[in-house]
């Protein structure tokens, strides 16, 4: 029993960081519908240049988060200007073999800057773990629970308690009827993207901490926040944060209960399941 | 012959003569590989250039064809030509059952659900090691023999693919310039619309994917009795990134336009190699590029400038229409 | 064939849709008899195109029949009843942009045609003789309504009265036995909207029996042989254009809303 709970346990600090990831993507796609299978290179990214910060510049832990989410920000902020944009009105064929494009061209890129070798983010943290009722966790593992709930929590109170939130999910109900109103939909787009870029970074200095970085980590996570993003509702935050804490419980419970080799799948049985009985997800579309 | 096919007559010429003067090996190979990829992109075409629906599984079917046929001959004693016979059948009841879940979906649910079938079952095959070997793939699969003709020299291999490219490529004209082809782009173009006159995306979505499937599993038999070996990276997402290119790049919804876009894209990786390193980021940024460029790939281009030059030498001729075809 | 009384070519009984708690077609009947032009009016939220929508099948109905020469309409898929011979068209004008307008028509004759893929491959004589049928019949068609000149120019650059009527014509090629006509005259100019209630006089004495809804009371009161009202989703009157015209109740609903047109 006490095993179940420990499996139960990793589930759900793993879930809390695919619940990052699906944010963004989920936010990305309710708001432009853009289908962007890019969206795990900025995991990646997170995880690259957490590394690089600690090292070249030699920050501490929470400082290289605070600079690397900063950092994703602005890539977002720059790939929303250069590409992105000229994606909001094509059919969803173009958009996702020019985001694959995109993915293609970051993996390799990095890749080609910084090889392949596995690494992993030095932390300040002791590698020595704790008890908790008879639970083990290393305090690492802990701190990135509290974080990604800290992120979650105030990313509710930007869309639901700010004017920027507002004018969100504003443009969300309809675009057009929100742009009557004054608010700058392009504005609008390019935060909700550079947003969402930088909740996939901190995902992946936090991962990046604990697990080890590569160039080639974002993409079995794209398609696995993409799962978890349908499983929830396209465009609806509520159900992407349920809907990552549940595959990383079920992705956890299925590795240690049933079988290890298909722990990648699980997230595709889930959502398949899901459709064929849920055709619109688990929740609600309409509610960002 | 009107002037319209002409084009076509004469890439089939230069086909069928092409291994008399090319006496590199390898690049031999490129060629019987791109025969490949043309089953493959006219396939997906049906679906996603014709109807509109973005399989990102296609690749899937190539697999499940190649380790079908492979076991068939390795492990039965099947006749090679009959076992790709078999595992396209096969390929098509797989595409069958696979289609009765998705094509309730539609646009980017219907895209997922092709990414985690294509998924699941390259982990279901890498798992299965008592019969596929696992992620270390078939090996020794034997090559196909015709009327006692081993077909093993690249030369061989090369007019056997080309046989099945230029049938695949006809049947598929012939379907898409039929009611079948036109219900297809009925729903591409305005499915309320199409309903309303009687056509029925699931029944069509179903023909489309269960053919496309069929070729699919034909060239997998095709490759796997080529390279003598299979493994489940042909259903990696980098293959679907290929197929995808070569039909956006050529065309899609167009009969010609991935034909041209297999040729081209069995070529382009290669001529990369030249800049090494940099040859995948490259890859991503003509990916971007081209799609954002010419969003309906080469094909209204290439058509648009042969009509005018056929305009220009035989001004009464008739000239091709933009589309193409 | 079926059994098929002329004087109930259409019947309707009790046809009725909820939206949530919200009641927006009650309990509807009427008939149909073959070769008339019935029209369905009422104010804006009447529940005209709700009703409409489910006698075309693009909306489920909660509860009701709707019979096409004896044939249960309800519970079929729009593609379904588009084969038991019913045709519609859009309220927002639905053809296929993309494609040239002589296309548009081909594509229309899909439920004529009986040509396997199979034909289709081999190129037999089935295949090449409905082919044949299908571009005549589209170059028929296009000169009853008048759009001959337009057939190789692409359907999305037509004008916006000339996209309605390839909206009728793309009806007309399935050869239907009745014609549901959505608003056909809105957004047309008067000249267009007198050529349209040609069209439609023609296309009743071709046979095909037609139910239209329109908010254009001078095109419904000129061409209509019989008017049904709806207010708040249910019927008020049913009769002639003229028993119509002097129905107190159908007044009071106009006016009482204010008259639309």
């Amino acid at each position: 029993m006490l095993e179940f709970f420990q499996q139960l346990a990793n589930g759900l600090i793993i879930g809390s960081t695919y619940a990052l990831l699906t944010i963004g993507l989920t936010m990305v796609f309710g708001l432009m519908q853009i289908l962007n299978y890019a969206h795990g290179e900025f995991y990646m990214l997170g995880g690259v240049v957490a590394f690089w910060v600690t090292q070249a510049l030699h920050l501490n832990f929470f400082l290289s988060i605070i600079v690397t989410v900063a950092i994703c920000f602005m890539l977002g902020l720059v790939f929303e200007r250069i590409l992105m944009r000229r994606l909001y009105e094509v059919p969803i064929v173009t958009t996702a073999i020019v985001t694959v494009g995109l993915s293609i061209f970051l993996q390799n890129s990095v890749f080609m800057l910084w090889g392949n070798v596995p690494r992993t983010i030095p932390t300040p943290f002791p590698l020595k773990p704790l008890t908790i009722g008879g639970l083990t966790f290393t305090s690492l593992r802990i701190f990135v629970l509290i974080v990604t709930i800290a992120v979650i929590v105030f990313t509710q109170i930007i869309i639901h308690r700010t004017k920027l939130g507002r004018a969100m999910r504003a443009t969300f109900q309809d675009k057009d009827v929100a742009a009557m109103t004054g608010i700058s939909i392009r504005k609008i787009y390019a935060l909700t993207f550079a947003y969402g870029s930088a909740l996939a970074g901190l995902a992946g200095v936090l991962c990046g901490s604990y697990l080890t970085i590569s160039p080639f980590m974002g993409s079995s996570v794209t398609t696995k926040a993409w799962a978890i993003a349908i499983v929830g509702g396209i465009g609806n935050i509520p159900g992407a944060i349920f809907g990552g804490f549940l595959l990383g419980v079920v992705e956890s419970l299925g590795a240690g209960y049933l079988s290890a080799a298909y722990k990648d799948a699980y997230s595709f049985i889930i959502v398949i399941l899901v459709l064929v009985f849920r055709p619109n997800g688990l929740f609600s579309k309409k509610e960002l | 012959m009107n002037m319209k096919k002409l084009p076509v007559f004469v890439l089939l010429a230069v086909a069928a003569v092409l291994p008399l003067f090319v006496k590199s090996e390898y690049f031999m190979h490129i060629c019987v590989l791109a025969m490949m990829y043309i089953m493959l992109t006219q396939g997906l075409n049906l679906l996603t250039g014709y109807i509109g629906q973005l399989s990102l599984g296609h690749q899937t079917f190539l697999g499940l064809g190649g380790y079908a046929s492979a076991l068939l001959a390795i492990k039965l004693g099947v006749p090679v030509l009959l076992a790709m016979l078999l595992a396209g059948l096969f390929t098509v009841v797989c595409s069958f059952l696979i289609g009765l879940v998705t094509f309730r979906m539609r646009g980017s649910y219907f895209v997922i659900m092709t990414t985690a079938f294509a998924e699941i079952v390259r982990l279901v095959i890498n798992n299965s090691t008592a019969v596929t070997n696992g992620p270390m793939g078939l090996r020794e699969i034997p090559p196909p023999v015709i009327f006692g003709l081993i077909i093993k020299s690249k030369i061989s291999s090369y007019y056997f693919g080309l046989v099945l490219a230029v049938i695949t490529v006809f049947i598929c004209y012939r379907i898409v310039d039929s009611r079948t082809g036109r219900a297809f782009v009925a729903l591409r173009e305005h499915e309320a619309l199409a309903n309303s006159v009687g056509i029925s995306f699931a029944r069509y979505s179903m023909v489309a994917a269960v053919v496309g499937g069929f070729f699919a599993g034909i060239a997998g038999g095709f490759y796997a009795h080529y390279t003598h070996f299979i493994s489940t990276d042909v259903i990696t997402f980098s293959y679907t990134v290929t197929i995808l290119l070569m039909l956006i790049i050529g065309g899609k919804g167009t009969i010609m336009g991935p034909v041209l876009g297999a040729i081209i894209f069995s070529f382009v990786p290669e001529a990369l190699r030249a800049v090494d390193n940099l040859r995948l980021p490259i890859y991503g940024l003509i990916l971007m590029i081209s799609v954002l460029a010419m969003p309906k790939g080469l094909m209204p281009v290439l058509s648009r400038a042969y009509g005018r030059i056929v305009y220009k030498l035989a001004p009464g001729q008739k000239t091709p229409a933009a589309k193409g075809e | 064939m079926a059994f098929l009384d002329e004087n109930r070519l259409l019947e309707v009984r009790g046809l009725s849709k909820r939206f949530g708690g919200l009641a927006a077609v009650q309990n509807i009947s009427f008939d149909l008899k073959k070769n008339e032009i019935l029209a369905l009016i009422g104010p804006n939220g009447a529940g005209k195109t709700t009703t409409f929508n489910m006698i075309a099948g693009s909306i489920a109905a909660t509860s009701g029949s709707v019979k096409l020469a004896g044939e249960e309409l309800i519970g079929k898929k729009p593609y379904q009843i588009a084969s038991c011979g019913l045709a519609r068209t859009f309220q927002i004008t639905a053809v296929f942009f993309g494609l040239s307008v002589f296309e548009n028509m081909v594509i229309a004759s899909h439920r004529l045609q009986k040509a396997t893929m199979l034909d289709s491959i081999l190129y037999s004589k089935k295949y090449r003789q409905e082919e044949r049928e299908a571009r005549e019949k589209a170059n028929a068609i296009l000169r009853f309504v008048g759009l001959e000149e337009m057939a190789n120019v692409l359907s999305g650059n037509l004008a916006y009265g000339q996209q309605r009527l390839l909206e009728v014509a793309i009806a007309l090629a399935t050869e239907p036995v009745m014609l549901l006509l959505d608003e056909p005259a809105a957004g047309l100019n008067p000249e267009e909207t007198v050529s349209l209630m040609r069209l439609i006089g023609k296309i009743r004495d071709q046979g095909i029996t037609v139910l239209l809804v329109e908010h254009n009371m001078r095109l419904v009161m000129e061409i209509s042989d019989r008017i049904l009202v709806l207010d708040h989703g249910e019927m008020i009157a049913e009769g002639s254009p003229d028993e119509i015209s002097m129905n107190p109740q159908v007044i009071e609903a106009y006016l009482g809303k204010g008259v639309e047109e």
